[in-house]
């Protein structure tokens, strides 16, 4: 069992797994925030969030999917504060729905919104966070087995929403 | 015995997911069905338009690694060099406390009973004292740079 007193990840090795998770973390965290700054803002804040609960990562299990979970956590905390204080922050524009499918980010994302949480959270965490399978499972805590049948239906409900594409 | 397709593998062969074996019977039952065909070539478009979509939100933030601080922050002394600056504080604590007892146990038929025990508490308190004062100095200066 990981706990405080057995020797955590060290900095370095910290660092080095989180620069590699930046490129998707960033992409993640727009598509949750739909602000660039707000995303950088989320992802300092795990940064720093992971550093100190190291002690609760399990070497064995993807450290991806135990620190995008903490950026995740950081991006609703931002949402929170930020329904709470209305500030005159980037216009979120709802897109009407493509029946080509989207083209964007922002049409994807919007998309995405409109979907059941369930099914937005994990095509946002398989598209934009680019998680495979077994990282999908721990992040969410679910078996591998449910996350085929759950990122299958998750497609149906998000073609439907798009309206362009049968399933 | 093939165990029946269930709709979600075909996710599962898109993403690559199945085992080759499973790939290979769910790849036989689309090729044999045009309504599977039709259907996974649908999840094929979709799956292909999200991820073009998504990786346009990929972006690198400015985060400040180097700035991350280089342990995290205990409330704990370290236990191992505690246990060093207690080891090296028992010689001088032993050595404070133990001259006044020499002298106080050489005067002791000398003095007045009371006077002698007096004599030995305040010799003890007093090498307390010194051995706390150094254990407080050394641990200020061990404490990391702010």
């Amino acid at each position: 069992m990981t706990s405080q007193r057995q020797n955590p990840l060290p900095r370095t090795a910290y660092a080095d797994l989180l620069e590699s998770l930046l490129p998707q973390a960033g992409g993640y965290a727009r598509s949750i925030l739909r602000s660039t700054q707000d995303a950088e803002d989320a992802v300092q804040a795990a940064a720093m969030r992971g550093l100190e609960r190291l002690g609760s990562y399990d070497a064995s299990r993807s450290f991806k999917a135990w620190w995008m979970t903490i950026l995740r956590n950081c991006c609703m905390d931002i949402l929170r504060a930020r329904t709470a204080r209305p500030t005159a922050a980037e216009p979120v524009e709802t897109l009407p729905a493509r029946m080509e499918g989207p083209t964007s980010w922002e049409e994807l994302s919007e998309a995405l919104a409109r979907l059941a949480p369930v099914h937005e959270e994990i095509l946002r965490l398989r598209y934009f966070g680019e998680m495979s399978y077994r990282e999908l499972a721990q992040a969410l805590g679910i078996p591998e087995g449910t996350v085929m049948s759950r990122l299958h239906h998750a497609r149906k409900a998000l073609a439907a929403e798009l309206k362009g594409i049968d399933l | 015995m093939t165990e029946p397709i269930q709709e979600y593998e075909l996710s599962g062969l898109l993403d690559g997911e199945l085992t080759p074996i499973r790939a290979a019977e769910v790849l036989r039952a689309i090729e044999s069905s045009e309504e599977l065909q039709a259907e996974f070539e649908a999840l094929r478009q979709l799956h292909e338009t999200c991820q073009a979509a998504a990786s346009q939100a990929a972006f690198r933030p400015e985060v400040q690694i180097e700035r991350l601080p280089d342990t995290v922050p205990c409330a704990e002394p370290d236990r191992k060099s505690s246990d060093q600056n207690l080891y090296t504080l028992r010689l001088p604590w032993l050595a404070a406390m133990g001259i006044p007892m020499l002298i106080a146990v050489r005067c002791v038929a000398e003095l007045v009973p009371t006077m002698a025990i007096t004599l030995a508490i305040q010799a003890t308190a007093l090498a307390a004292l010194v051995a706390w004062l150094v254990r407080m100095l050394k641990c200020t200066r061990e404490q990391p740079q702010a």
